[in-house]
């Protein structure tokens, strides 16, 4: 058994990578990709498998896990989500606030930077001391910063004699961190390395170029992290003057599952409420503005060209939300069978991996398909991604992919409930975003009730297939045509798809 | 891609009360069927969710010379079509259900495993049965296969010099074992593998009486029994080869290997011949030894991040690792990057954390830092509880070592006891020169010092 990794040894490079992911943390936790090979699968449309339970099944969706979910706003205006789980002797507590970088203003890189710096001292204790506090009692304490929210967590068990210490320390660490010194010297050390470590990674280049095509000077132009030139002058006043400010009661949302009463929910939200700064919710960010569709090139000396395309989606309240993640699913959001995976994948043997994703935000996240390919392939995989996206958008699924969509969405929904640690994410996803306490099932039900029809209605009404802002990232060497599509490629794919 | 993995993950699920009767885990039920499959099911009703895990008892260290990497690539080709299926057709079928699906392969066993919602949970019992006696193995799926297992390994193991490195001590840390076998292969190895070599490979191993089923979410040990049954129970038991379980020597000396590459961060990789619960005389010394490594390592407050990261820019990502379930003998390990922004000679590194192991032979360590660790070890053993998989992993790690289950009861009580002074003898007893093999990988030597 491997004890000693439990920690999260999350960099500050690894925060950004993750921003993109928790943008997406309401129920859209895809199955693993495991495909063990690296030869495209049978294409074969219907299955030819003889599982005879397979066939016995009578299609109705699978029971899930009901959700009691309580909420209130404590004294200081926090907003509580609670659900009871009385099965393990352990508890949850998520604090979401509204204090990603999209506040950084003039600034970027500090909302990173002061969420990083909540562990790093509070009054008689520095970093170790309260590593030492946590770990002592066997409690976890998380943190992360990304472009809407930066988040606070603890996990512990709920006996009180761990318990009542571990809120202790956690109410004073998000509620009054002393932001030493030398420990801002030491973590903009860290970012520094990161920077250059990233200039290794065409992956990463050519994300950071997109989201400034994408956004121009909207606040959710520039990477979470900010860059070498943008941390350097941040001063420990500004890092206070944000935390008095994004870090408010009256900005938070606290998210709590687990082994608790709900008069110990209560009292564990006022007393976490009651430690922080006090203050207002921060202003909404306005809408982003269209960006101009176009290409840009980053050359980069590797094997393969990464390939990003992308333009403006929807935000979190959008009432399309439902239609066009059923959409993406069949287009490329799966890991198997996807219409981009199929063709780009298993008849031609140009990438390990082809996915396409909306990013719901507070305001308009990202629609992105995402692949490498060979350098010399580069142009003619684009094009193939342009038309496939072109002519899924004109006649949009058919009623078998829709009906499949469906049923693997079903059977994915209780695997989205079932841990605590899935719960808890829910719950900051539902308050951050305003969500209904029925969103869960309101989505679910909306979801198995669409049509062809009203997907690809509400995926042309988001989306056109010439709006596109690509980026690409790879060595500039002369063009290949593409191979035919058939059922064996030859050509290998080289490399892993980073995600 | 299906990964392989050189050491098992997973804690021991508690079993001791921690103060409130719901710490215990209720005790999984268990039963044989005639053919000598072993099913064990762990009733967790908290979503209708189930996990489903076969574990086979054959992995890397049943190898022979010359035919490493044999368990992984037939981990790879059952995925390649079988009585039931097309090829690649599984996880199609267990997506589309809304499930997830994988499968890894240790020194030890092989493990297949999908967790899907619970009323589904007969599609998963086909499937496991279809894997364990219907595999086509077709030399069509062999030979593309076998390429991508060759890509697994150049993409995983030979473009990083850490992993490769890694495979170089291990074949050093165990001279005398089939520890010292890449789970993924030699690559030469690989290359020699035939679809032949293969199914004989699949005949010999995959047999009901090698295999458990795990079974562990919303469903009771009566309804699995009958669907075990009713896909299982067709399939005969066969005679299996004889395996001994990997023992090393008691005093195997000092060993050392060592790498150079341009691009890296310079790296150290100590580990000590040590026992495993196993194969340890005294169960004492494996609860000490497991506390030890947490004491050390486990979180920013641990000895050697504290001391040697932060109060000495010393070293970066420090790793210690000790692997107490196995059928065999074990290493405790520790591995750590230079700082790359202080960079100091990789000596200094390894001195500086020699010198913490001779501080843990000439001094106990306090009562807090026991308590420390103590807590941090079963804490994570109750949260590690909270994913179906991980419960799954965890009973699978002790059935594919062929070890009781009431050892997990057993561990719990065990770190209960462990003292300051246990921690002290461990350390006197195993963290001895003779039983210590080293790895470096440096870059090289510019032309003056």
């Amino acid at each position: 058994m491997t004890e000693q990794t439990r920690t999260p040894r999350y960099t500050l490079m690894g925060l950004v990578t993750l921003a993109a992911v928790v943008a997406l943390v309401l129920f859209l936790a895809k199955p693993a990709q495991s495909d063990s090979a690296a030869q495209p699968a049978s294409t074969a449309a219907k299955p030819a498998n003889t599982l005879q339970s397979l066939a016995e099944l009578d299609g109705k969706p699978p029971a899930s896990r009901a959700l009691d979910i309580q909420t209130w706003n404590t004294a200081e205006g926090a907003k509580v989500l609670f659900v009871e789980a009385r099965e393990l002797p352990m508890f949850d507590l998520r604090l979401t606030f509204a204090a990603g970088s999209s506040q950084d203003g003039d600034s970027a890189g500090v909302a990173t930077l002061t969420n990083a710096m909540l562990n790093e001292g509070v009054a008689g204790k520095d970093v170790t001391a309260i590593a030492q506090g946590f770990e002592g009692l066997g409690a976890d304490f998380g943190n992360g910063a990304y472009r809407d929210m930066a988040v606070a967590s603890l996990r512990s068990l709920s006996a009180a004699d761990k318990r009542d210490p571990a809120l202790k320390l956690f109410a004073e660490v998000v509620g009054k961190p002393t932001f030493p010194e030398d420990a801002l010297a030491r973590i903009k050390n860290q970012m520094y390395a990161g920077f250059e470590y990233q200039k290794q990674n065409p992956g990463k280049l050519a994300g950071i170029e997109l989201f400034e095509k994408l956004y121009g000077s909207h606040p959710y132009a520039h990477p979470s992290d900010g860059d070498a030139k943008s941390i350097k002058p941040i001063t420990l006043e500004q890092l206070r003057a944000f935390h008095a400010k994004a870090y408010a009661a009256g900005n938070v949302v606290i998210a709590l599952v687990g082994d608790l009463s709900r008069d110990e929910a209560q009292a564990i939200a006022a007393q976490v409420s009651a430690a922080l700064p006090k203050g207002p919710a921060l202003a909404k960010l306005p809408q982003p503005a269209e960006p101009k569709p176009g290409a840009y090139h980053i050359d980069f000396p590797s094997k393969q060209t990464h390939l990003m395309l992308a333009q403006l989606g929807i935000d979190r309240a959008d009432p399309d939300y439902a239609a066009l993640n059923l959409g993406n699913q069949i287009l490329g959001g799966g890991s198997f069978g996807t219409r981009l995976m199929s063709e780009v994948r298993e008849k031609r043997g140009l990438t390990y991996g082809v996915y396409s994703v909306f990013s719901p935000m507070q305001v308009r996240g990202p629609f992105m398909i995402n692949l490498q390919t060979r350098a010399e392939l580069s142009e003619g995989t684009l094009k193939l991604v342009q038309d496939l996206l072109r002519d899924y958008l004109k006649s949009g699924p058919t009623q078998q992919e829709l009906d499949d969509a469906k049923r693997e969405l079903a059977g994915s929904f209780p695997l989205a409930n079932a841990s605590n640690a899935s719960i808890v994410g829910q719950l900051g996803a539902i308050g951050f975003y305003n969500l209904p306490l029925t969103y869960l099932q309101d989505y679910m039900q909306q979801s198995q009730k669409l049509t062809t029809e009203q997907v690809r209605d509400a995926l042309n009404k988001h989306l056109a297939a010439d709006k596109m802002v690509i980026v690409t990232a790879g060595p500039s060497v002369p063009q290949k045509e593409l191979p035919p599509p058939t059922d064996n490629p030859t050509e290998q794919p080289l490399g892993v798809p980073e995600h | 891609m299906r990964r392989h993995r050189l050491f098992s993950l997973g804690l021991a699920s508690l079993l001791l009360a921690l103060g409130t009767a719901q710490a215990q885990a209720p005790l999984p039920s268990t039963f044989i069927l005639d053919n000598g499959l072993q099913v064990v099911v762990q009733h967790d009703p908290r979503a209708p969710v189930v996990t489903a895990q076969l574990v086979v008892r054959v992995g890397s260290s049943h190898e022979p010379p010359g035919q490493s990497g044999l368990s992984h690539a037939l981990e790879h080709l059952l995925f390649r079509g079988s009585e039931k299926t097309e090829p690649g057709e599984f996880s199609r079928i267990v997506e589309r259900l809304g499930g997830r699906d994988n499968a890894y392969t240790t020194p030890d066993y092989t493990v297949y495993h999908l967790t899907l919602p619970s009323e589904r949970l007969e599609v998963a019992l086909e499937l496991g049965a279809d894997l364990l006696s219907g595999a086509r193995l077709a030399d069509e799926e062999f030979v593309r296969e076998i390429e991508a297992v060759l890509a697994e390994r150049r993409e995983s193991i030979d473009d990083f010099p850490t992993e490769r490195l890694h495979e170089l001590w291990l074949a050093q840390a165990f001279p005398a074992s089939g520890y010292r076998t890449p789970v993924i292969g030699w690559p030469q190895d690989i290359e020699r593998l035939s679809p032949n070599a293969l199914r004989n490979w699949y005949r010999s191993w995959y047999a009901p009486n090698n295999a458990s089923l795990v079974v562990v979410g919303d469903v009771q040990g009566e309804q699995v029994k009958k669907l075990a049954e009713r896909h299982f129970g067709r399939l005969p038991a066969r005679q299996l080869p004889t395996s001994m379980p990997p023992l090393e020597l008691q005093n195997p000396g000092a060993r050392t290997v060592h790498i150079e590459d341009l691009h890296s961060t310079p790296y150290l990789l100590m580990g000590f011949n040590v026992p495993s619960r196993a194969t340890a005389q005294a169960p004492q010394d494996v609860a000490a030894l497991r506390l030890t490594a947490a004491l050390l390592a486990s979180g920013r407050s641990a000895r050697l991040p504290l001391r040697l990261e932060r109060e000495q820019p010393l070293l970066q990502q420090i790793d210690v690792r000790y692997a107490a379930i196995a059928r065999g003998d074990a290493l405790f390990s520790l591995s750590a990057h230079i700082n790359a922004s202080q960079p100091a000679p990789l000596a200094t590194l390894e001195h500086a954390l020699r010198a913490q192991l001779q501080q843990l032979k000439d001094t106990p360590p306090t009562v807090a830092e026991v308590e420390r660790a103590r807590n941090r070890l079963l804490a994570d053993e109750v949260f590690a509880r909270d994913a179906l998989e991980g419960q799954a992993g965890d009973l699978a790690e002790y059935l594919g070592s062929a070890l009781p289950l009431a050892w997990r009861a057993d561990a719990e009580t065990e770190l209960h006891a462990v003292t300051a002074q246990q921690v002290q003898h461990v350390a006197q007893t195993y963290f001895t020169r003779e039983r210590l093999t080293t790895a470096y990988l440096t870059t090289p030597e510019p032309p003056h010092e």
